[in-house]
């Protein structure tokens, strides 16, 4: 059941987010930077897809030229199937967020929601219920008179949201929007969003460097890296089985252990570490034995037990000694020391965990299929 | 912008409550300099409108008894008028492009820009006398080309001095222009564009309304300029071009009419400072919109 119907928010009709499709994209600077390199894309309707990369990947680049601020060398823009490449900003029905808000310093909260209905010659009442029901999304009706200037910053990050979707664009773009909120306030605003969206049927592309943030909000997480797309998926797909160093580096916390390949088929690897221990693994490429691998162990995969403690087998065990407890509150950081490697274990509090001390000398364990080999870039 | 509008509610300057702190100290050679030839002088002229030759407002009912010294005043108004709307549409352009020029580019167009101050007025307008004169270079060209037979007449023209006010003055309108200019975030052209405003819409809903107060800072520069401007009317003007400032020069040098220069001279601050009220009260309304 959509909500935003039963809220009547629409003026004529609910309209629902469109797809939007980016072909083989490239951006090549006067000053010669190459800033997309043939970057493709899919984001199916009613959608929220972030694109994650480091500063500089090309994800606002991306951004950019799907609103319409820069133009594309090669490739192509299509949204709800029309090629929209070579439409100018004004034309193409598209909403976005700005990261500084961006919002009209010289008009009420009440103008500058309304100002996307009077470009579009919308009828003086129907602009004014528009813009109210937009305000009342956003929880800010009480301040449309005021200027920007007066709102906190969590307040005009809303006001800039309702002037995104006020006009029920085909799409809604966001470039970073919640960078200038305290860590509080944006869990709240991400909730909020997830809301909104869900409620409004939006189509969203999400431009941010906080991998906690895509992985909260996203439907699917691009990441970007040197102006293409290096993976896409479902946050727990990426997280999971990340296809490269550089994504499981990026997305999550990671633990990686150099070493040898020894043995290796049907997605399975054995891996020889340099003191001679042995680890059991899972590998997504074929790659042959003899090559240098790196063994990647999130955290809250390790299991930390005490040193008499006699595992079951001797397959991915590693002796080792505390180092560094980290207090996170609801759980704790173990920095080991492998005598060389070190690898942090993140164990969550519960009544029956042990917990140690710098100097504890500890075994850790892994299950196999929680080792990701990769091939060392 | 969550910074700027922040520091806008909490941060803004608490001015100082001692008159004479320690960096107050610091005008007071400016400010005893400014007592002595600007604060005093000018209330000895405002007192002597009202006392020479004797007590009384004679010399004001002698300026609204002859209608020629309101019609030098109109006709003063409307040159000040008719220039800072031609600095304005001259200058606006320049100032916008100095915003988005390349750095190096418009350091050295706003270098350029600066040239002229550094060649006095009176050069300046003698310059145009030069090139407008009947034996001027104008004339010289348009003669040799072929375009008249007889040298034209230039020079004392009210359109000549609108002319070279608007050359002497467009520095003065442009800097503080481009200043305000600098200051509106480009983000915002983008938002506008992004929600659906043809260019036209951004410059006349955004751009505009953003660039009003330093528009009116470079308009009202020019205008209080113009307003007792001198050299460039008595030089380059004709008969009819008679300015409130030749008037009041008139009095005092060749009348010796000292009161009733005095008493123009009021009126010319009197109007002066209500242009400058107005001003700023369109600058206001605008930033408290």
């Amino acid at each position: 059941m959509n909500m935003a119907a039963d809220l009547g928010i629409t003026g004529a009709g609910v309209r629902s987010g469109a797809c939007l499709v980016l072909d083989r994209l490239t951006r090549r600077y006067p000053d010669g930077t190459v800033a997309l390199r043939g970057l493709s894309l899919s984001v199916p309707a009613g959608r929220i897809v972030s694109l994650l990369g480091p500063s500089g990947s090309g994800k606002t680049t991306t951004l950019k030229m799907i609103a319409g601020f820069d133009k594309p060398d090669s490739g192509s823009i299509t949204l709800a199937g029309r090629d929209i490449s070579r439409t100018p900003p004004h034309m193409r029905d598209i909403g976005m967020v700005f990261q500084n808000y961006a919002l009209f310093p010289h008009m009420s909260v009440f103008e500058n929601v309304a100002f996307p209905l009077r470009m579009r010659h919308r009828a003086r009442r129907d602009i004014e219920t528009a813009v109210q029901e937009a305000l009342a999304l956003v929880e800010l009706q009480g301040v449309a008179a005021r200027l920007p200037r007066q709102l906190s910053g969590g307040q005009q990050q809303r006001v800039a949201l309702a002037r995104a979707i006020v006009f029920r664009p085909q799409l809604l773009l966001m470039d970073e929007p919640l960078g200038a909120l305290d860590r509080q306030l944006r869990k709240s605003v991400q909730s909020e969003l997830k809301r909104l969206q869900r409620q409004l049927d939006l189509t969203v592309v999400y431009v941010t460097h906080d991998q906690e943030e895509a992985m909260f909000l996203s439907d699917e997480i691009a990441i970007v890296q040197n102006g293409q797309i290096v993976q896409c998926g479902a946050p727990a797909a990426l997280y999971d089985a990340p296809g490269s160093v550089f994504v499981a580096g990026f997305l999550g916390e990671s633990n990686f252990l150099g070493g040898t390949l020894a043995e290796a088929g049907a997605g399975r690897a054995l891996v020889t570490l340099p003191g001679g221990r042995q680890m059991r693994g899972r590998s997504a490429a074929p790659m042959a034995a003899g090559q240098a691998v790196s063994v990647l162990i999130r955290p809250e995969k390790l299991q930390v037990h005490v040193a008499s403690h006699a595992p079951g087998c001797e397959v991915n065990v590693l002796r080792g000694r505390i180092d560094l407890v980290n207090f996170l509150g609801g759980a704790v950081e173990y920095e080991v020391d492998l005598d060389g490697p070190r690898l942090t274990a993140r164990v969550y509090l519960r009544a029956s965990a042990a917990t140690f001390a710098v100097g504890d000398p500890v075994v850790l364990h892994v299950e196999p299929q929680d080792c990701l080999v990769f091939l060392t870039p | 912008m969550m910074d700027v509008a922040l520091a806008g509610d909490t941060a803004r300057p608490v001015p100082s409550q001692r008159l004479f702190s320690g960096a107050g100290l610091l005008a007071l050679p400016l400010i005893v300099l400014l007592a002595v030839v600007y604060v005093c002088p000018v209330g000895v002229m405002l007192a002597d409108s009202f006392t020479d030759p004797q007590p009384g407002l004679q010399q004001y009912q002698r300026m609204i008894e002859h209608p020629v010294y309101l019609e030098v005043l109109a006709r003063t108004f409307r040159l000040a008028a008719v220039v800072t709307l031609a600095t304005a549409i001259c200058g606006f352009p320049v100032a916008y492009y100095l915003t988005i020029a390349r750095p190096a580019v418009a350091r050295t167009a706003l270098g350029l820009l600066f040239v002229p101050f550094w060649v006095s007025t009176v050069v300046r307008t003698y310059a145009l006398m030069v090139i407008l004169g009947r034996t001027g270079i104008l004339n010289g060209a348009l003669l040799w080309a072929g375009l008249i037979s007889r040298p034209a007449q230039f020079l004392f023209h009210t359109a000549t001095v609108q002319l070279a006010m608007v050359q002497i003055l467009l520095p003065f309108f442009v800097l503080p222009v481009y200043a305000g200019l600098r200051t509106i975030d480009r983000s915002l052209l983008s938002a506008a564009e992004g929600l659906g405003a043809p260019p036209w819409q951004v410059f006349r809903r955004v751009y505009l309304p953003l660039s009003l107060p330093g528009l009116c800072t470079g308009a009202l520069m020019v205008f209080v300029f113009c307003f007792g401007f001198f050299i460039t009317p008595t030089l380059l003007g004709g008969r009819r071009d008679v300015t409130i400032a030749m008037l009041i020069m008139a009095q005092f040098e060749g009348q010796l009419d000292w009161g009733f220069g005095a008493a123009l001279s009021t009126v010319l601050l009197a109007c002066t400072l209500l242009a400058v009220l107005m001003m700023l009260r369109v600058a206001k309304q605008d930033s408290n919109r």
